[in-house]
């Protein structure tokens, strides 16, 4: 099994009447669809409510998703399209391609000046805290643990690639995911539980 | 707390590594967890906070299942997933197979070894009644030798219309055009039906 019959499993959870699964499915997508609809719109504030507007249409087109791509790929093309209807409205256009790598080497959509002038301070806090937690936990990692989390979730190896790097088992390489994801995920806990809107 | 052997299979299930079996009916309990999918979002925190150092912090969980309080429940019939779907070398191993056959039945030379072709041969019946010249039915009704003699030459002209016909008819038909090989096809069909009794 990989990424995306993991997926599949999970919308087959939602079409068999599962609502909560996509809770699942919606936390695992977030922040990518999130990220792709600021660069599109370029309005941090407006894209979170259109990325919760794709989330929805989503879930409303389920009863039709077959399978045939990969759930990400459908759900960013939700993405992409309730953001170009969003610019539509506003009597905008969808920026193109040169226009967006632009923006990525300028900073991207979120330009320190637009990230100061859309989001809240605490949003913007929270953020940064968050990246530094994350990555102070990583060299804080045994380097087995580290090498391990880092070719999973930075160059998305499978557990089988991972064994094969690292020389070891898979059973080691589960055992180091995850001793990895706690560490991190135990220095995370409290800071995402103080913060607002954390809890389902 | 959760046992250490549920955290470690939502680990593996997050990376799609869990067996297919377990991660099917792990699926229910997570959704159905309040720890275990609080574990899951830090996961994909995480995550996403190695990727991209630059990475607005949001969570639309709460707000979108909110929502969906209000939204009918989804029920639709299971996707298919990819070991499920159609190997696309089966349609061209069949095709291939029914050339075969077809080819091995052209080339035998043994026309009561041909398959029916009930569609085919109706036509080619039906057509026979209607386009058979007069003094050609009136030669039926002589003696059994010549009937036969008079029979078989009905066919053949038969067959050579019908050809004609069907040259004629690919010609006019620009989208769709039978292939040199078919043409064998249709004389051995001919040929079986004519040939028999």
């Amino acid at each position: 099994m990989g990424d995306r019959e993991a997926d599949l499993l999970l919308v087959e959870r939602v079409q068999a009447g599962d609502q909560a699964a996509f809770g699942l499915l919606v936390a695992k997508y977030q922040r990518k669809l999130l990220r792709l609809v600021m660069r599109l719109v370029r309005d941090p504030a407006e894209a979170e409510d259109i990325t919760q507007e794709a989330f929805i249409k989503a879930y409303r087109a389920l009863p039709n998703f077959r399978g045939e791509s990969a759930f990400y790929t459908w759900l960013y093309r939700i993405g992409v399209n309730t953001a170009k209807n969003w610019l539509l409205a506003q009597g905008r256009r969808m920026p193109t391609f040169s226009e967006l790598e632009d923006g990525e080497e300028e900073g991207s959509e979120l330009t320190g000046e637009q990230r100061h002038d859309e989001e809240t301070p605490e949003r913007l806090l929270l953020s940064k805290e968050i990246g530094e937690t994350v990555h102070a936990a990583m060299e804080a990692l045994p380097e087995e643990l580290r090498t391990a989390i880092t070719l999973r979730e930075i160059e998305g190896l499978s557990y089988e690639e991972i064994a094969q790097v690292m020389d070891c088992p898979i059973g080691t390489v589960r055992s180091r995911i995850f001793r990895a994801r706690e560490a991190i995920a135990a220095r995370l806990r409290p800071l995402l539980d103080s913060a607002p809107n954390r809890r389902w | 707390m959760k046992s250490m052997s549920q955290r470690t299979e939502l680990s593996e299930l997050f990376d799609g590594e869990l067996d297919a079996e377990r991660a099917r009916a792990f699926i229910g309990i997570v959704a159905r967890d309040e720890e275990l999918r609080r574990d899951w979002e830090i996961y994909a925190c995480l995550g996403d906070h190695l990727r991209d150092e630059r990475l607005p912090e949001t969570n639309l969980v709460a707000a979108v299942m909110a929502r969906l309080k209000e939204e009918p429940v989804v029920l639709a019939p299971r996707p298919l997933r990819p070991q499920e779907r159609q190997h696309p070398f089966l349609a061209l191993a069949a095709s291939v197979a029914g050339i075969a056959v077809v080819g091995w039945l052209a080339l035998s030379g043994r026309p009561e070894a041909v398959l029916p072709a009930p569609t085919f041969s109706g036509q080619l019946a039906a057509a026979g009644k209607s386009t058979m010249p007069a003094a050609a039915n009136r030669a039926r009704l002589a003696t059994p030798e010549a009937s036969a003699v008079a029979a078989h030459g009905e066919a053949a002209a038969l067959r050579g219309e019908i050809r004609e016909l069907l040259l004629a008819h690919q010609m006019q038909a620009s989208s769709f055009r039978l292939g040199d090989s078919t043409e064998h096809v249709r004389t051995v069909a001919a040929t079986g039906r004519a040939g028999a009794p």
